[in-house]
């Protein structure tokens, strides 16, 4: 399943993330451009979404990597960046290597500043807010021992620190689990008619009423 | 004298208590391992700040790590602000107790077996708080010749 995995661009950060040329372990294909229409209302959510109407503009690319043992492999991946929201997912194709390592690789393979946040920091709270924005909370772990009543705390209200859940939402009449761990996202794509490009930037999906979801929890005031 | 100079005087002499109570807590290794934190090649922990007191706000905590182990941070009470650059925490609200969801990490092309250290200190004193060991086992042993 394809993993997304999120970050945020630095206060007055540029979008202008990527090289437009080929660097030895990333080899960049031309990206695409789409504006954010709101699924929340759509959805029946009382909030509208904060962001309609930015610019979301995704870039695919290939990565080769350099195991200190073993052969390289060759991932498929696309960053898609979210202009007013500010935040930058990236989608890879397997979840080996780790989204850490790509990005790290990416800012060390070009010259210019990257401006993306080296780490991603939401409060508990905002966490919390996204995980009550499922439909249905399916499990959540904590570090703290709260007895199996982590569930039933977040329903109530309380903000506990989160480090794995399984939430599932749904979109018109489509509906999937993801998983959130350390500042990632597992969302399910649809399976393989389409290649990830076309999947990521659809419009009109289930990955994007999460992702409005996501940057309504986690970004807005 | 207010009470927050005279607490600062005293912590600066030696002659307090820590400003603030910190534990440490790997969150994914075994039961009889809680002790070490074992990276896979991640190692997430959890800190719980107790004991704030408002008069000694902000108080700033280093996170002290060797390189090439880093720290990263996942989720943080409000009131608890990051510093990545700086691997350092700062606490701007007293009151209740704080926690901060963290993880070390040892980049992929250093891996190997090492066993360090994490600190945490009190700035700018530099006062040791709380540690942590850090264990990487290092990648599977290859076949080799019996």
């Amino acid at each position: 399943m394809p993993v997304d995995s999120v970050r945020r661009i630095r206060d007055n950060g540029t979008l202008e993330l990527l090289p437009r040329r080929i660097t030895s372990k990333f080899e960049f294909d031309e990206e695409r451009s789409r504006t954010a229409q709101d699924l929340l209302t759509r959805e029946g959510g009382e909030h509208p979404y904060e962001f309609e109407g930015q610019e979301i503009t995704c870039t695919p690319f290939r990565f080769t990597t350099e195991p200190l043992f073993g052969s390289p492999k060759k991932i498929e991946g696309v960053i898609e960046r979210r202009k007013s929201s500010q935040l930058v997912f990236l989608i890879l194709d397997q979840d080996t290597p780790k989204p850490d390592t790509v990005f790290s690789e990416l800012i060390d393979s070009v010259d210019q500043d990257l401006s993306i946040e080296t780490d991603f920091s939401p409060t508990h709270q905002k966490i919390c807010d996204f995980i009550r924005s499922a439909k249905e909370i399916i499990k959540v772990s904590s570090p703290v021992a709260y007895e199996g009543e982590e569930i039933n705390r977040i329903h109530s209200g309380e903000d506990l620190p989160v480090e794995i859940a399984r939430l599932k939402f749904e979109f018109q009449n489509d509906s999937g689990v993801v998983t959130y761990a350390d500042g990632q996202l597992d969302i399910p794509l649809p399976d393989k008619e389409d290649n990830l490009i076309d999947s990521v930037c659809k419009g009109v999906s289930l990955r994007e009423y999460i992702i409005q979801q996501f940057e309504a929890a986690v970004v807005s005031r | 004298m207010s009470s927050r100079l005279l607490s600062r005087i005293k912590h600066s002499l030696g002659l307090n208590i820590p400003l603030c109570e910190v534990q440490l807590k790997p969150t994914r290794t075994p039961p009889n391992q809680n002790e070490t934190l074992l990276l896979q090649p991640e190692g997430p922990f959890l800190i719980q700040i107790s004991s704030i007191s408002e008069d000694e706000l902000p108080i700033d905590l280093d996170i002290q790590i060797p390189d090439p182990f880093e720290v990263r941070t996942s989720s943080l009470d409000s009131g608890i602000g990051w510093d990545f650059d700086k691997q350092k925490l700062s606490v701007t609200q007293g009151g209740e107790d704080k926690s901060a969801l963290m993880k070390t990490r040892l980049p992929s092309k250093y891996r190997g077996q090492k066993e360090v250290d994490l600190f945490i200190c009190e700035c700018p004193n530099g006062k040791r708080i709380a540690s942590l060991k850090v264990r990487c086992d290092g990648p599977a042993p290859t076949n080799s010749k019996q």
